[in-house]
């Protein structure tokens, strides 16, 4: 941008400034490829009628909370440039713009979303270890894996394989709240080391006393040397913490020494904080809650019994119910009947009642499938935390449900005065443990099946009032070869408000070097006749999945797949230029019309030279075909391009559903 | 609504690059094109349905233009058929 220009865009800035009603009425700015978008504390400070006077600005509109003007593509970029300087509020994206936007939610509606974004992350690893617990539970009850050396070796390391993640959970949330909330990921990481450090006592055997605690005293103030195992909400808190401090510092320490000095302010500031405030505030709080559950059911008789069941698993949230395990221990001491394990497992598979209940709300959408079926599974062994962060906790009214057939089963265990003669197993395994006496077993059981049927039937029942997402359109879900256009918008629709993220990533789907579409030596497709996007000159005659989806057709000459992306987006990979014309020879496909497929799944295969040598170009081009209007394209410069580099990024840009043809994003 | 019949000479059919083709002459207009084939349907304005269609060299489909442009859609379309396919 030359000084000219500068002070063109300048003048624009300070005058739009103006209109919008002053910097202080600006919460943020971002632009996508035609709009410059500012989020206002008010749009009605805004002169809609003047801002469409302003110099070089085509259109303006408010949608959502935003005010949008439109420039015009590469324009719109310059503008912002100079804009968000002269605003001070350089880089940020649409997504962070969506979080000022998120701050006009009410402060729990926030709390839940940032809890489930932080989950989301990590969700992959938890579910690996839920159902290795799961399994390793099962294992280790069975008299010939005890009794066979290997087999007892194998359940042993799968026993340590799941541990590991939920002792350390701490640290994969800490890292995940300190990304989720703009610090470095690393300096999260730092902070739950610090939390899970060798030097502190481990917090499960100080709460079974095991161990002897050092308490150091720090300007009169006592700092138990505790660690925080199972302290998800002291993980969480730090994590937020640790992500302002990080970017706090990085803004004031000067760039000589900023390198020296900002991590280590940040993680000296956040230890401290952590020993002195954030660990006894979040511990105090959880075993507040713990106590005051506890006390309930020793006072209040059935009702208590309910309160309990219904509420245990939202202990399970704070990561503190693993205090439950104490307590349980000091029950069996005193009375040989511990009547906690049931209470918590009923409100467990209460949980996994729940899952099911959104499951066939959402029964054809893939991308729930996929989630709630493990997620279901490791409820079955005791293990809801998939449950919880993955579905019941993010869909909101499925943890109400679950929570409600809990109590329900919670009042059945009261009634029928069921108890376990052990502790740390539930659901299905935690059946041996049950006291036999008078038909325990089968009141067990019947107490589960309340807890799971409460649990289904209240989310269905809530589902008709609470679900967001529209059930109808989330069940045209990928599958259908040909969706219709209204479908298409539809499943996208409902996908974006089950959290999807406002962009849909297409990885390398070839190994070799990405070009630009219009590099490549055929006017068809450099002219962008099929549709915008890019091509990869191959290294070897593999082609994979751009990212998870469906095969919507592969051409019976095998060198061309279409195919729809989870969110609806729609491709044709095309191989070589003109290759219809060798009828299917060279190529074999791996897949069939209507497959559904991993990102890097292997599609099509192709002999390269033999292809070469018949003189066809094997530049292979992704073409984003009939791509919606309020989605834009991010494509990679030329690279050297393998399964794992980013090819393209489809960006949602009319966010705001705007009709009415104002120019479109 | 106007109709006609096309039996497809080429030699390979209606694949990716005559079919953006039709879909770019298809669009210009704003009668509703739709293809017919052994009882599939595809509506000419969107690629992937046409090519989904799978046509082939000898087969023959049938094209319905419905809307107010529909004559001159009807020869742009036909013309289109005949020149390329």
């Amino acid at each position: 941008m030359d000084a000219n220009k500068r002070q063109r865009y300048e003048k624009i800035s300070i005058e739009l400034t103006r209109l919008v009603g002053g910097r202080e009425n600006i919460q943020g700015v971002a632009h996508c490829a035609t709009r410059l978008r500012i989020v206002l504390n008010d749009n009605d400070l805004a002169d809609l009628k003047a801002i469409e006077d302003v110099d070089l600005a085509k259109g303006v509109f408010v949608a959502g909370d935003q005010v949008q003007i439109i420039f015009g593509a590469g324009l719109v970029n310059d503008v912002y440039e100079v804009f968000a300087e002269h605003n001070n509020m350089k880089n940020m994206s649409l997504s962070d713009l969506k979080t000022v936007a998120n701050k006009k939610m009410n402060p729990l509606q926030r709390i839940i979303k940032a809890l489930s974004d932080v989950f989301v992350d990590i969700m992959p690893g938890i579910l690996a270890a839920a159902l290795l617990t799961g399994l390793s539970g099962v294992l280790g009850n069975m008299e010939f894996v005890q009794a066979n050396d290997t087999l007892y070796g194998i359940n042993r390391l799968i026993n340590i394989s799941s541990g590991a993640i939920f002792g350390f959970l701490p640290l994969a949330v800490a890292y995940s709240a300190c990304k989720r909330f703009g610090g470095r990921p690393i300096l999260g990481i730092v902070i739950g080391c610090i939390m899970l450090s060798e030097s502190l006592a481990n917090a499960y055997a100080a709460a079974q006393g095991t161990v002897e605690v050092t308490t150091l005293h720090i300007l009169g103030l006592g700092v138990e040397l505790v660690g925080f195992q199972g302290g998800i909400i002291v993980a969480l808190l730090m994590g937020f913490v640790t992500a302002k401090l990080d970017i706090f510092f990085e803004k004031k320490v000067p760039e000589v020494i900023r390198l020296l000095l900002s991590p280590l302010l940040t993680t000296l500031v956040g230890a401290l904080l952590l020993f002195t405030v954030i660990g006894p505030v979040g511990r105090g709080l959880s075993t507040g809650i713990t106590n005051a559950l506890v006390w309930m059911t020793q006072n209040l008789g059935v009702f208590g019994y309910a309160i309990f069941s219904g509420l245990q698993q939202l202990v399970v949230i704070t990561g503190l119910h693993h205090i439950f395990g104490a307590i349980e221990a000091q029950l069996l001491a005193d009375t040989g009947r511990n009547f906690l394990n049931p209470l918590m497992s009923v409100a467990i598979i209460a949980q996994g009642g729940a899952v099911l209940g959104y499951l066939v709300l959402h029964r054809k959408n893939v991308k729930t499938r996929e989630l709630c079926i493990p997620s279901f599974v490791s409820v079955l062994f005791g293990i809801t935390e998939p449950a919880l962060f993955g579905i019941n906790l993010r869909y909101r009214f499925p943890i109400i449900g679950g929570c409600i057939g809990g109590a329900l089963g919670g009042i059945v265990v009261y009634l029928t005065d069921l108890a376990a003669v052990g502790f740390g197993t539930t659901v299905l395994p935690g059946i041996a443990l049950a006291d036999p006496a008078d038909n325990g077993y089968i009141n067990y059981i019947i107490a589960h099946g309340i807890a799971i049927a409460g649990g289904f039937i209240m989310t269905l029942v809530l589902g008709k009032f609470m679900d967001q997402t529209q059930t109808e359109t989330a069940e045209t879900g990928a599958g259908q070869p040909v969706q219709t256009e209204t479908d298409r918008r539809e499943t996208e629709a409902a996908v974006q408000e089950q959290g999807m993220p406002e962009e849909e990533i297409f990885f390398g789907y070839a190994d070799g070097q990405l070009i630009a579409m219009e590099d490549v030596r055929d006017d068809t497709f450099a002219n962008k006749v099929l549709g915008d996007g890019v091509a990869v000159i191959p290294s070897d005659g593999k082609v994979y999945a751009p990212t998870d989806g469906t095969v919507l057709s592969v051409f019976d000459t095998k060198h061309a797949v279409c195919f729809a992306s989870g969110g609806g987006t729609e491709i044709l990979i095309h191989i070589g230029v003109d290759t219809v014309n060798l009828q299917g020879k060279h190529f074999t496909a791996h897949v069939k019309d209507g497959d559904q497929v991993k990102r890097g799944q292997l599609l099509v295969e192709f002999d390269r030279e033999q292809i070469e040598k018949a003189g066809y170009d094997t530049v292979i081009p992704m073409i984003f075909t009939d791509l919606p209007d309020e989605l834009t394209l991010d494509k990679a410069a030329p690279c050297r391009m393998t399964r794992d580099t980013q090819a393209v990024v489809v960006r949602r840009c009319g966010d705001y559903d705007v009709k009415g043809g104002i120019g479109n994003g | 609504m106007k109709k006609f019949s096309y039996t497809v000479t080429d030699a390979v059919g209606i694949h990716a690059r005559p079919a953006g083709l039709l879909v770019k002459e298809a669009k210009k207009y704003a009668s509703k094109i739709v293809i017919c084939k052994d009882g599939r349907t595809a509506e000419a304005g969107k690629l992937m349905a046409v090519m989904g269609l799978g046509v082939k060299c000898g087969q023959t489909v049938e094209v319905e233009i419905t809307g107010e442009d529909e004559d001159a859609a009807y020869e742009a379309v036909r013309a289109f058929f005949e020149k390329n396919l």
